[in-house]
């Protein structure tokens, strides 16, 4: 049940994608999401689909998890669809007097749901392909600038680790909790309001207790290894720019480049 | 994610009796026992407690009070501030008024022989041994017919131990209750279960009377766990060519059977 | 590993400490020297001030009177606190807590990272580490979905991936099952062998046999500091504490309640088994 739980939808496999550097795919993606979001004409559209299949097809995970990532959107793009091709004025396609679509609103609708489902593939990509532990490593890196204006990079990526690595731990201690006071009769789906929130006490206490006492000594564990806020630690995978990086990131610039020529001319 | 805990598995518990569901790390005995008060409900098969399924909704509803689950390290789900407002929890869930509650309280407390004082402790302030006899209180209470208990001496030092389990088969004793105790512990097995059942990988490896199973060292280890002491030095005592007239199960039988020998051949 | 190539020493000397807002003091004066590849057992009573007295070593506490010399420099200076603490690792009661990182590798990696040593050495440790421990099949697990056992190889994993030349283990077996129990125990065996001091806090009796050196904390003192069965009447001290003997001693106390006289080597299963060959053919 909750011990499935991934944070994040990371997918292991082997593939380019996956081994490029998580700087250069959260690069990729920026510049990718602009291609798409610029994209104006009909080859612009098409250059930028190739492109994202592509690098989809290159992340060597299968189609059917592309598919899945879309689903939960539908509604969304239902709804978007239809509010973008109702409320655009223009020559009518149908017209019942009380709606009107027109042919420049489903064309415009058409676009529009074709770019968010691009835009869902494309940041499904990575989200796919790297670890929330990559994730946030890129992030640490990509910020460090910021360091020197006193803001506290690196404890704030350490802060996401520790979350990422306790929040399971959590789950299951909420779950443990929930069957022991269960067991012991503890009623919280039922009665009013004020009952409920009442309800809630055998659980909140008790976690909250235990989540004091994992903090105390997990601090006290970081400092036996050496952990000191501030200092500057080594990575024992650091991040490098490969060849490969380069031509991505490279590539994704030509993309954005081509739309943007599309778009101005 | 979803993964099969558990195998096929037939069990018949009888009323008032104590049985041992042992394994090691990962045999699926937690899950197996949770499946006796409702808690989980079997995908396949069923699981009748007292006469009626689990998965009859009023009877499930009721089940909690009717079977007392006694989770490992129950120190983490203390919220109250005193031992007497933790045992009227469950109490108070039961609707009763607090005349009767203050008695049951009363009662579950001399039933642990915890003396009456001790309800006005703070949980976190007394011993390990008496926290956990306080928190047995607390699912004695709404007064259960059959007691689950899983790991119910882990973190305890061996005083302790013996006290809590002493109590429990004092319990079984006088009032009929059914114990179900979950451990990995041969010893714990061999000082107080009447059957015993092993489990390994999910799967229900042998159910028997205590004495037949804690005698095969074969089978335990199979199971992933260590005999009782008093077998094992019996085994080797007879690979050595000495055979005992009968098998001790714990140190107390060994030691009687050893020390009438020692004194025999002393005599000679 | 330079730092046991220079030898190690743990120097306490009148150690006193009383937690903070507490009226008694927890240790009242523990004076002792440890060695390098020592493998020493901490035992006691609950609430005796064993789980104080490793903290204490590792400084992760601090003595309010006395001194902690780990190769010869107080550790209740910061700077040196600085120096040694690589050099003396701990692991807790509940490692679960101690543990980082949502992957086993990175989290064995942690304390190497700190100590901010190139890629290229702290890969090599954490390999060494994994293997040395025997959790390769571990490491791209997250630390939740760990059974107990593997948490506590793990956190002991972290530990040695510091290369300490000082170990200390707050009753690393207490809650396994005794396969697991058995494999930590042949772990720090082996981590002794090649020269690493190990202290551990355990309470059970066929554990502390197999030790060099014996350690007994009662009410915040080392009462008892010698090899474990060199004296007759440690058995009874050790039982006196209400620690777990486990069945060779209860079986010696009962026989000796009968009025058997046991020779006192008898302390483990062989022995025992020896003894009681010679005794009934």
């Amino acid at each position: 049940m909750l011990d499935g739980i991934n944070p994040g939808q990371y997918i292991p496999a082997d593939s380019l994608i996956h081994r490029m550097d998580p700087r250069a795919k959260l690069i990729v993606t920026v510049i990718s999401v602009l291609a798409v979001i610029l994209a104006s004409s009909l080859s612009a559209l098409l250059v930028v689909l190739i492109w994202s299949v592509l690098v989809a097809r290159m992340s060597g995970i299968k189609a059917v998890f592309y598919w899945r990532s879309l689903k939960p959107l539908w509604v969304l793009l239902l709804f978007s669809f239809f509010f973008r091709a109702c409320f655009t004025p223009g020559k009518p396609f149908i017209d019942t007097g009380f709606l009107m679509i027109s042919y420049e609103g489903i064309i415009s609708a058409g676009w529009l749901v074709w770019k968010l489902a691009l835009l869902v593939l494309t940041s499904a990509v990575v989200t796919f392909t790297t670890t929330p532990l990559q994730l946030t490593a890129a992030l640490e890196q990509m910020l460090m600038p910021l360091a020197r204006i006193g803001l506290p990079v690196r404890e704030m990526s350490m802060m996401v680790n520790l979350a990422l690595r306790f929040i399971p731990t959590l789950f299951q201690e909420t779950r443990l909790l929930f069957m022991a006071q269960w067991s012991r009769g503890a009623a919280f789906t039922r009665g009013r309001i004020t009952d409920r929130l009442k309800g809630l006490v055998p659980f909140i206490v008790p976690l909250l207790t235990n989540v004091y006492q994992r903090a105390d000594e997990l601090a006290l564990g970081m400092e036996t290894r050496c952990y000191r806020v501030g200092a500057v630690r080594s990575r024992m995978k650091p991040l490098q720019f490969k060849p490969l990086d380069v031509v991505a990131v490279l590539s994704s610039n030509l993309v954005l480049v081509f739309v943007l020529v599309q778009r101005l001319g | 994610m979803e993964m099969t805990a558990l195998k096929d598995i037939k069990l018949n518990i009888f009323p008032g009796e104590f049985l041992v569901v042992a394994g090691s790390t990962g045999s699926g005995k937690s899950t197996l026992v949770q499946h006796f008060n409702g808690l989980l409900l079997p995908t396949n098969g069923r699981v009748k407690v007292l006469g009626k399924d689990t998965t009859d909704k009023k009877h499930r509803n009721e089940l909690w009070r009717l079977v007392g689950m006694f989770f490992q390290f129950p120190e983490c789900q203390f919220f109250n501030a005193t031992v007497y407002d933790d045992i009227a929890f469950g109490l108070r869930n039961l609707n009763l008024d607090e005349k009767t509650i203050a008695r049951r309280i009363r009662e579950a407390l001399a039933i642990m022989g915890l003396p009456d004082e001790v309800k006005f402790a703070h949980p976190g302030k007394l011993s390990d041994g008496t926290r956990r006899l306080a928190a047995m209180a607390g699912t004695l209470a709404p007064r259960p017919k059959i007691l689950v208990l899983d790991e119910p001496g882990a973190g305890l030092g061996p005083k302790d131990k013996k006290i809590v389990f002493d109590r429990l088969q004092c319990l079984q004793k006088s009032s009929g209750v059914t114990i179900i105790l979950v451990t990995h512990d041969m010893e714990d097995a061999a000082a107080y279960a009447e059957r015993v059942a092993l489990l390994k990988g999910g799967q229900l490896l042998r159910v028997d009377k205590a004495r037949h199973i804690l005698a095969d060292t074969g089978v335990l280890r199979e199971a992933g766990l260590r005999p009782p002491y008093a077998v094992e030095l019996a085994d080797r005592l007879r690979q050595e060519g000495i055979h005992l007239p009968s098998m001790p199960l714990t140190v107390a039988d060994a030691a009687k059977l050893l020390g009438s020998l020692l004194k025999q051949k002393a005599g000679d | 590993m330079n730092s046991i190539e220079r030898g190690f020493s743990l120097e306490i000397k009148d150690v006193w400490y009383r937690y903070p807002g507490a009226d008694d003091e927890v240790i009242k004066g523990v004076s002792t020297t440890v060695g390098q590849g020592e493998l020493i057992a901490l035992t006691g009573a609950g609430r005796a001030g064993k789980s104080t007295l490793a903290r204490l070593m590792a400084g992760v506490l601090l003595p309010f009177s006395g001194q902690i010399l780990v190769n010869g420099l107080d550790n209740t200076d910061e700077e040196n606190r600085e120096k040694t603490r690589p050099h003396v690792g701990i692991v807790f009661q509940n490692p679960d807590n101690q543990l980082v990182a949502a992957r086993v590798e990175e989290d064995v990696a942690f304390g190497p990272e700190n100590l901010n040593l190139p890629s290229c050495e702290v890969q090599r440790r954490v390999d060494e580490a994994i293997e040395e421990v025997g959790i390769n099949h571990l490491r791209e697990r997250p630390p939740h979905l760990l059974s107990g056992g593997e948490r506590q190889l793990l956190a002991i994993t972290g530990s040695i991936a510091m290369r300490p030349s000082c170990l200390i283990l707050d009753e690393p077996t207490a809650m396994l099952d005794p396969l697991n129990q058995h494999n930590i125990l042949k772990v720090l065996e082996r981590l002794a062998r090649k020269g690493t001091t190990i202290i551990i806090i355990t309470s059970a009796w066929n554990e502390l046999i197999q030790f060099d050196r014996l350690w007994i904390c009662r009410d915040g003192k080392l009462i008892f500091d010698d090899t474990p069965s060199k004296q007759p009447g440690n058995l009874k001290t050790i039982r006196g504490l209400g620690t777990n003997t486990g069945g060779t001693a209860e079986l010696a106390f009962a026989l000796q309640e009968q009025g058997v006289d046991l020779p006192p080597e008898a302390v483990t299963m062989n022995e025992m088994v020896k003894y009681l060959c010679r005794a009934l053919r």
